[in-house]
């Protein structure tokens, strides 16, 4: 029997965690629901703009890991690699969904936080950034986001999106071009010049 | 050098800055009840474990032997020859063996004690 906290930070792989899922072990659950939600969701959040659009796509691309758990063939993909996917083609179909409808406004992020003036410039700063974001084409903003958000190196941002490191590399250079001259256009109101 | 590189590179510290400080950011943390919500599908798609076999009672002394002897059927069957072979030594003596079983009990059993300690027989003819 295993004794391991397996809802700490261990040794304990993802894949193998999933094989445990699959046997039916109730910590493996709860250990890959703290690991892996707030990354999905991070990630979801960053595409879409929308905390409550990025929860579903969060819970849903879960729930399909939970769904293929059982055919889960250790050491063939990365538990990781093949949920960004997942949820990198959840937000993709959510953003043109929206282009669909015409509903291209993204909610107004909530400003119910009241703190010090600098607390409220980081915030704007932040809001700009998303705003900056959510004007990127999909495949730019889904790079950047895999890159300087989630942290991932090129090869598996490549794994990801399935295309070649140079394309991830030209897709992440690209898109932060736009990002600073979008911001460029803020800099005033950002409250850059009182830095 | 192209006028969005010269607008990067003005900005460059800005935007990294940011990205990093975007990681870091707490709105970007999942909240209590997608948590709570990503558990609960997690366990309820689990699949169940295979149900643990039921530990056995603990066993005496007498059926852990019972059991290395092959169970009540072989138990009975020796104790029927055990029985039998009794028998066989009390009423078949005379045909298996010479003096049979009754010589050690009967008047003769004297004789084989003398066997068994010579010095007891010089006493006897001693006495005799």
């Amino acid at each position: 029997m295993m004794t391991m906290p397996l809802d700490a930070e261990t040794e304990v792989g993802d894949d193998a965690l999933l094989v445990l899922y699959a046997n039916g072990d109730e910590r493996a659950a709860r250990a890959l629901t703290l690991r892996l939600t707030p990354r999905v969701f991070a990630q979801a959040f960053r595409m879409l703009g929308d905390r409550a659009e990025a929860e579903d796509v969060a819970q849903e691309a879960l729930m399909r890991l939970w769904k293929i758990a059982p055919e889960w063939r250790q050491g063939e993909a990365k538990v990781t690699t093949w949920l960004y996917r997942v949820t990198a083609n959840l937000c993709t179909d959510r953003l043109r969904k929206r282009r669909s409808v015409g509903i291209d406004e993204i909610p107004e992020p909530e400003d119910d936080a009241i703190g010090p003036a600098e607390a409220l410039q980081d915030k704007a700063r932040l809001d700009a950034l998303q705003a900056a974001l959510n004007d990127l084409p999909d495949r730019q903003r889904q790079a950047v986001v895999l890159r300087h958000i989630e942290g991932l190196g090129n090869p598996e941002i490549a794994e990801i999106m399935e295309i070649t490191v140079e394309a991830v590399e030209s897709l992440t250079a690209r898109g932060k071009r736009a990002l600073a001259a979008g911001l460029a256009g803020r800099k005033d109101e950002l409250g850059y010049d009182h830095d | 050098m192209t006028m969005t590189d010269k607008a990067m590179q003005a900005h460059d510290f800005d935007l990294d800055a940011l990205l990093v400080a975007a990681a870091k950011d707490v709105a970007q943390e999942p909240s209590e009840g997608l948590m709570a919500r990503v558990l609960a599908d997690a366990e309820a798609m689990q699949p169940k474990a295979a149900p643990v076999a039921r530990s056995q009672p603990r066993r005496g002394l007498f059926s852990a032997l019972v059991e290395a002897l092959g169970g009540w059927p072989s138990l009975g069957g020796l104790a029927a020859a055990t029985v039998a072979g009794v028998w066989i030594g009390f009423v078949a003596t005379p045909a298996i063996l010479p003096d049979g079983l009754a010589g050690f009990v009967g008047e003769a059993s004297t004789d084989y004690l003398s066997y068994l300690d010579t010095s007891y027989a010089y006493l006897e003819e001693g006495l005799q």
